[in-house]
C-alpha cells in the first residue's frame, strides 16, 4: 500500500488515496461535485463535462474534468469558483438545448439529476429560441424497456454499462453530431439479463421501464432497504411502495454482494405480489368454494398430525423462508421428534426442492471463500450450474474480476456464456459429457501453472441435476493440496444458505423419491417449493403427492404442486415479512417487511406456532424478534450475531457474516450416459413470474441448445423449429446453436414449461416441424 | 449468409493482417460498401459475426463516419469541395453546374442509381483547386465547363473503373504537384481504391 496523499480544495485539506479521481476523492471527503456521465463502478469517459474543477497548474489555472483527473501531492482544486460556477452553467444551458421540458410528465421528475443540477447549478435562464431535436417518443428497445432519445443527455452511462458491466452491448450510440442516438440494431432488442440497471443509473428519463412508467412520483413513495431473495448472492435491494402497492425495486451497492447492479429478474420480479391470483385465505383444494378460518384449518391438519397410526412426515421446503421461519421450521420438527410416543409419528425429513443439492464442501478441512476473494484471488475456478442464469450478479462480479487480471478456469460445459472471459475452458477434452474426468488431473494442461501456490477461489457446485459429485471432490481435494484455496459452494436459489444454517438436517428432493414409503400413512408439507414442475424428478414426485394420505401446501399461488394438495395454507412473500437471510457466502442480511399481509395470509412461522398449540406442544416464541434472538445462539462466533438490533446498525448494512454447522445428507447420485443436460434458466414459468404481467412473457420461449455438428450431423436438421420427442412426450421447440458444447448433447431448460418429463439419460428424436401449426412455437 | 464465399474469404484475409478481429472493422465496412453501395443491414450483421462484436457497435462506427454510406449511392459519387481555397477559386460555380446537370441536390441520388452528389470539406487537393472527387478519385483545376463534360462523359461511357489519371488528362486543368508515380488503378464504386483491402482496381484498356 502506498501512502495516502494530501490535496487542497477550496482552501481546506484533504487525504485521498493516490490514484484516486478528484471527483472520488472530493465524494470520500463529503465534498459533491455535480456530475452526469461518472459512475464509480464504471471506467469515466468525461463526456457530460459537468464536474469540471479548476486546479492550479505550472501554466496556471485550468479547467479539468474532476472525473478524468487523478489527484497528485498538493494538488489545488476548486471546485466552487467564478469559471468553475460560469462553466457548469454553460454545461447545463447546452444540456437543455436539446432536453424537453416535459417533466411534468416524466417518471424521472422528482429524483431526476438533470433537474436536480439545473436547480442548484443552472443558469436559470436560456438563450435559446429555437426549435429543439425531436424523435420519435418513446421507443421500446426490449419487452421491458422504452427509450426516449429526446430526454436523452448522451452520457453514456447505459451504453458504457452494456458494454463493460454485462458485456452484451446491444445498445450504442448511432449517428454523429446533432444527430447522435442512443439505439439499438433493428431486430435485434436490448434483450439483457441487465437491462433494468441502465434504467436505474440513466440521470434523465430516457430510459424507463415498462413496470413503473406513469405508476408514481418519487416523493409520494415510501422506501425501505431489504435483500433479494432472486438468487443466492442477496442482493441488496430498496424496496419503493406507495399506497401498499409494490411500484419499484432498486438496487443498493453493497460493497461485498451486488455492488448496486441487480438483474432484470430481481428487479422486476414483484407484480405477483398484487395478483389477483393470490392465495387469500386457507384453502382446500377439493372444496375451494368452503369458507375456511385459519382456526379451522388448524384444526384439520392438527388432527392429521395427530393420530394413532403410524405417520410419517416429509417436509419439502423451497428457498423463500426467512432465516426464523426455517428455524420455526425445524424447532416445530424437533418438538414432535421429542414427542413421537403421543403422535405415533415415525419419520419426519426435511426435503430441499433443488435439484442441485448434494453435499458441500462446508467441513473444517476446507477454508470458505467469500465473493470479495474474487477481487484478491489469482485464479478463479468454476464448476457449476450456469451462473449467469442463476446467480446473475456474481455473473457480474466474476466479470469484473477478470477485467483486474484474475485467471478464470472452467470446467464443464454449462458456462458456455463465459468461454470468452476465460483464460482456460476444460470442455470436452477434459471433462466427459457427463461430468467425469477424461484424463488425470495432474495431465490437466496449464492446471498446475495457474494453481500451483496461488491464491484459488473455487465456485463449486452440481452442473446438471443428476452428476457423480466425485470428480468435483477429486479436484478440490488436489487443489487443496497445491494451492491456497477458498471455496464457495454454489447453491443457487435464494435462501438455501438459511435453510442450510437453521434446520439440523436437509436431504435432497432425489432423497424424498426414494425414501418415499407408501406402506405408512404420509403426511406431506410442500412449504413454498413447488417440485412438480421444475424437476427432473416431477412425474415421481407427483405420482408420490398423489398417493399421500394428506398433503398440505403453504404457499402464495395455486400451482402444478399445491393443486395436488388436501390444503393450501396462504403464506406470506418476501417484502411481506420481516427476517433475516444468509447468502452463499454465509452473510447474514436483513429482509424488511413493507407491505403488509394480504387477506388471511400469515408467516409459515406463525403456522407452525399454531400447529403445535393444536396438537397440545408448547412453542418458545412468539414474535420474529423472539425467533432472531433464538437461532441466534446456535452461531459459532457469539461477538458479532446477525440479530435484528444488529443488522439494523449503520454499519453492519453490508451483512454480518458467521457461521453454524452444516448437515446436508443426499445419495450421490451418478449415471452411466446423459443425452440431456438439464439446466435452470434466470427466466422460467415460475408461479412468482407468470404473475408478474411485464415479465412474464420472458420464459416463455421454450428452446434447446445444440452443438452445430449435432444439428446438421447427428440430427440432420435443416430448420430451427423442430419437435422434440421422446417415449410419449412430444413438444414443439427452437434449437439455438451453441458450439462450445460437446457432441450429441442437448442442454434443455427444466424451469420452463413442457420439458420435466424427459428422461435425461435416454436420447430424444428431433423432427423438423412441417405444418404451420407445428410451427407456432409458444 | 448474405456474403458470398469468395468475399468471406477476402474478408478473412483482412481479419489476419491485425492482432484483435475488431480492428479489421473498418476496412470491411467498405468491403461492405463496395458489395451493396451502402453498408447494408445484412452486411451488418456478417461483419458483427466475422469479427465478435454486436451488430450495433458496427452500425455505431458505419453510421459515424460520412465516408460510409447508409443509403445506397449511385455508380458514380461526386464530391465536389467546398472547402476554403477551392471556394477561392470559384468552387461554387462547379458545384452549381454539376448540380444543373444532374438534377440533384446535396447527398441526393438520382433514379438511374448513375450519379450521387454531395458537397464536401477538404480533400487535401489545395494546389490544384477548384477539385472534384469521382468515386474518391480526385481531378483538380477544373472549370464549370470541363466539370460537364466530366459528366457527360461518364454518363456516356458508363467506365466501370474511375482512374484519377485518366480523369485529370481528359478533364483536369492545374495539378498541385506530380506524384512522379504511375498510378493506374483505380476505384469501381463509391469506395476508395486501397491496395491492401483490394478494393483498388485495374483498368482495362
Amino acid at each position: 500500500m502506498t501512502d495516502q496523499i494530501k490535496i487542497n480544495v477550496n482552501g481546506s485539506e484533504i487525504i485521498s488515496e493516490p490514484d484516486q479521481l478528484i471527483i472520488e476523492a472530493c465524494e470520500d471527503s463529503g465534498i459533491h461535485i455535480p456530475r452526469f456521465c461518472w459512475h464509480k463502478r464504471m471506467d469515466p469517459v468525461g463526456m457530460c463535462r459537468m464536474c469540471l474543477v479548476e486546479i492550479e497548474t505550472p501554466r496556471g489555472k485550468a479547467l479539468v474534468p474532476s472525473c478524468t483527473t487523478k489527484v497528485s501531492e498538493d494538488l489545488v482544486v476548486d471546485t466552487e469558483s467564478d469559471v468553475v460556477k460560469k462553466a457548469q452553467e454553460g454545461v447545463l444551458e447546452f444540456l437543455l438545448i436539446n432536453h424537453p421540458l416535459d417533466c411534468p410528465v416524466c417518471d424521472k421528475a422528482g429524483e431526476c439529476p438533470l433537474q436536480d443540477q439545473t436547480m442548484a447549478y443552472g443558469p436559470g435562464e436560456s438563450r435559446f429560441v429555437e426549435d429543439k431535436r425531436h424523435f420519435e417518443k418513446p421507443i421500446p428497445i426490449s419487452e421491458i424497456i422504452l427509450l426516449d432519445r429526446e430526454r436523452c443527455i448522451l452520457c453514456a452511462r447505459c451504453t458504457r454499462f452494456s458494454d463493460e458491466i454485462s458485456g452484451d452491448p446491444l445498445i450504442e450510440f448511432i449517428q454523429r453530431g446533432n444527430k447522435t442516438q442512443v439505439n439499438t440494431f433493428p431486430d435485434e432488442p436490448f434483450r439483457s439479463y441487465f437491462s433494468g440497471n441502465t434504467v436505474q443509473i440513466c440521470p434523465v428519463g430516457a430510459l424507463t421501464s415498462s413496470s413503473y412508467r406513469f405508476k408514481a412520483r418519487p416523493w409520494d413513495l415510501k422506501k425501505v432497504s431489504s435483500t433479494s431473495n432472486c438468487s443466492s448472492v442477496g442482493c441488496s435491494v430498496e424496496l419503493n411502495v406507495s399506497q401498499n402497492k409494490m411500484l419499484r425495486i432498486l438496487g443498493e451497492d453493497n460493497e461485498y454482494t451486488n455492488q448496486g447492479w441487480l438483474s432484470d429478474k430481481g428487479r422486476y420480479n414483484f407484480e405477483y405480489l398484487h395478483s389477483e391470483k393470490r392465495i387469500q385465505s386457507p384453502l382446500l383444494v377439493n372444496n375451494p368454494s368452503k369458507e375456511l378460518s385459519v382456526n379451522e384449518s388448524m384444526e384439520i391438519i392438527g388432527d392429521q398430525i395427530h393420530t394413532d397410526i403410524d405417520t410419517n412426515i416429509s417436509f419439502i421446503i423451497g428457498h423463500n423462508s426467512t432465516n426464523e421461519e426455517y428455524f420455526a421450521l425445524n424447532s416445530f420438527i424437533n418438538s414432535l421428534n421429542e414427542n413421537k410416543q403421543e403422535t405415533s409419528i415415525q419419520d419426519l425429513n426435511v426435503y430441499i426442492s433443488d435439484d442441485y443439492l448434494h453435499e458441500g464442501y462446508f467441513d473444517d478441512s476446507y477454508s470458505l471463500g467469500q465473493i470479495k476473494d474474487l477481487d484478491s484471488a489469482d485464479t478463479i475456478i468454476l464448476w457449476s450450474q450456469d451462473i449467469k442464469d442463476n446467480l446473475p450478479t456474481l455473473y457480474l462480479r466474476i466479470k469484473q474480476a477478470v477485467k483486474k487480471g484474475k485467471k478464470l478456469i472452467i470446467f464443464g460445459h454449462t458456462n458456455t456464456a463465459m468461454k470468452n472471459l476465460s483464460e482456460e475452458y476444460f470442455g470436452e477434452e477434459v471433462v466427459s459429457k457427463n461430468f467425469e474426468f477424461n484424463i488425470e488431473i495432474s495431465d490437466i494442461p496449464n492446471l498446475s501453472r495457474l494453481i500451483n501456490g496461488k491464491e484459488v477461489l473455487a465456485i463449486v457446485g452440481k452442473s446438471s441435476p443428476i452428476q457423480n459429485m466425485e470428480p468435483v471432490s477429486k479436484l478440490i481435494n488436489h487443489l487443496n493440496k497445491n494451492s491456497n484455496l477458498k471455496i464457495l459452494n454454489c447453491f443457487a436459489k435464494g435462501n438455501t444458505f438459511g435453510a442450510f444454517q437453521n434446520l439440523d438436517l436437509v436431504k435432497g428432493i432425489n432423497d424424498f423419491v426414494d425414501e418415499f414409503d407408501n406402506s405408512r400413512k404420509n403426511l406431506i408439507f410442500t412449504i413454498g417449493s413447488n417440485p412438480v414442475n421444475n424437476s427432473v424428478y416431477s412425474q415421481k414426485i407427483k405420482n408420490h403427492l398423489i398417493s399421500a394420505d394428506y398433503v398440505v401446501a403453504l404457499d402464495l399461488f395455486k400451482n402444478e404442486t399445491t393443486e395436488l394438495a388436501d390444503i393450501i395454507l396462504p403464506t406470506t412473500s418476501f417484502t411481506e415479512k420481516e427476517g433475516t437471510f444468509t447468502n452463499l457466502e454465509m452473510r447474514t442480511l436483513m429482509q424488511n417487511k413493507i407491505l403488509p399481509a394480504p387477506g388471511l395470509s400469515l408467516n409459515e412461522w406463525e403456522y407452525w406456532a399454531m400447529l403445535l398449540g393444536k396438537i397440545g406442544l408448547e412453542q418458545s416464541y412468539d414474535s420474529e424478534i423472539q425467533l432472531n434472538s433464538l437461532l441466534c445462539e446456535g452461531y459459532t462466533n457469539k461477538d458479532n450475531l446477525p440479530s435484528f438490533d444488529n443488522l439494523n446498525k449503520p454499519s453492519n448494512l453490508d451483512g454480518i457474516m458467521n457461521s453454524k454447522p452444516i448437515k446436508i445428507e443426499t445419495k450421490n447420485n451418478r449415471l452411466e450416459n446423459l443425452e440431456i443436460l438439464f439446466v435452470h434458466r434466470l427466466y422460467g414459468d415460475t408461479s412468482s413470474q407468470i404473475n408478474s404481467p411485464s415479465i412474464s412473457m420472458l420464459g416463455s420461449e421454450r428452446f434447446i441448445e445444440m452443438n452445430s455438428a449435432t444439428f446438421y450431423g447427428s440430427y440432420m436438421l435443416i430448420s430451427n423449429v423442430v419437435t422434440l420427442s421422446q417415449d410419449d412426450n412430444s413438444i414443439q421447440v427452437n434449437v439455438n446453436i451453441n458450439d462450445s458444447l460437446p457432441d450429441n448433447l442437448l442442454v434443455i431448460p427444466i424451469n420452463r414449461r413442457g420439458f420435466q418429463n424427459l428422461d435425461p439419460e435416454k436420447k430424444v428424436e428431433l423432427e423438423v416441424a412441417r405444418s404451420r401449426e407445428q410451427l407456432s412455437v409458444s | 449468409m448474405s456474403w458470398e464465399k469468395e468475399l468471406v474469404e477476402k474478408a478473412n484475409e483482412i481479419i489476419e493482417l491485425y492482432p484483435e478481429k475488431r480492428s479489421a472493422l473498418g476496412p470491411l465496412l467498405y468491403l461492405a460498401q463496395e458489395k451493396d453501395g451502402h453498408i447494408s443491414n445484412d452486411s451488418i450483421v456478417e461483419i458483427s459475426n466475422l469479427i465478435g462484436i454486436t451488430e450495433v457497435q458496427v452500425k455505431s462506427v458505419a453510421s459515424f463516419y460520412s465516408m460510409y454510406k447508409e443509403e445506397q449511392t449511385g455508380k458514380y459519387l461526386l464530391s465536389v469541395c467546398k472547402s476554403i481555397s477551392c471556394e477561392i477559386n470559384d468552387s461554387r460555380s462547379v458545384i452549381n453546374s454539376v448540380k444543373d446537370f444532374t438534377g440533384l441536390e446535396n447527398y441526393e441520388t438520382d433514379t438511374d442509381k448513375v450519379f450521387t452528389f454531395e458537397e464536401v470539406e477538404c480533400i487535401g487537393a489545395c494546389g490544384g483547386a477548384p477539385a472534384v472527387q469521382v468515386n474518391y478519385e480526385t481531378v483538380e483545376g477544373l472549370t464549370p465547363e470541363k466539370s460537364i463534360q466530366m459528366c457527360e462523359w461518364l454518363k456516356e461511357e458508363r467506365p466501370n473503373v474511375i482512374v484519377a489519371e485518366e480523369l485529370q488528362d481528359k478533364f483536369g486543368g492545374i495539378k498541385s504537384f506530380d506524384w512522379a508515380i504511375k498510378d493506374n488503378t483505380g476505384s469501381s464504386y463509391s469506395v476508395p481504391g486501397f491496395q491492401n483491402i483490394g478494393t483498388a482496381k485495374e483498368k482495362s484498356k
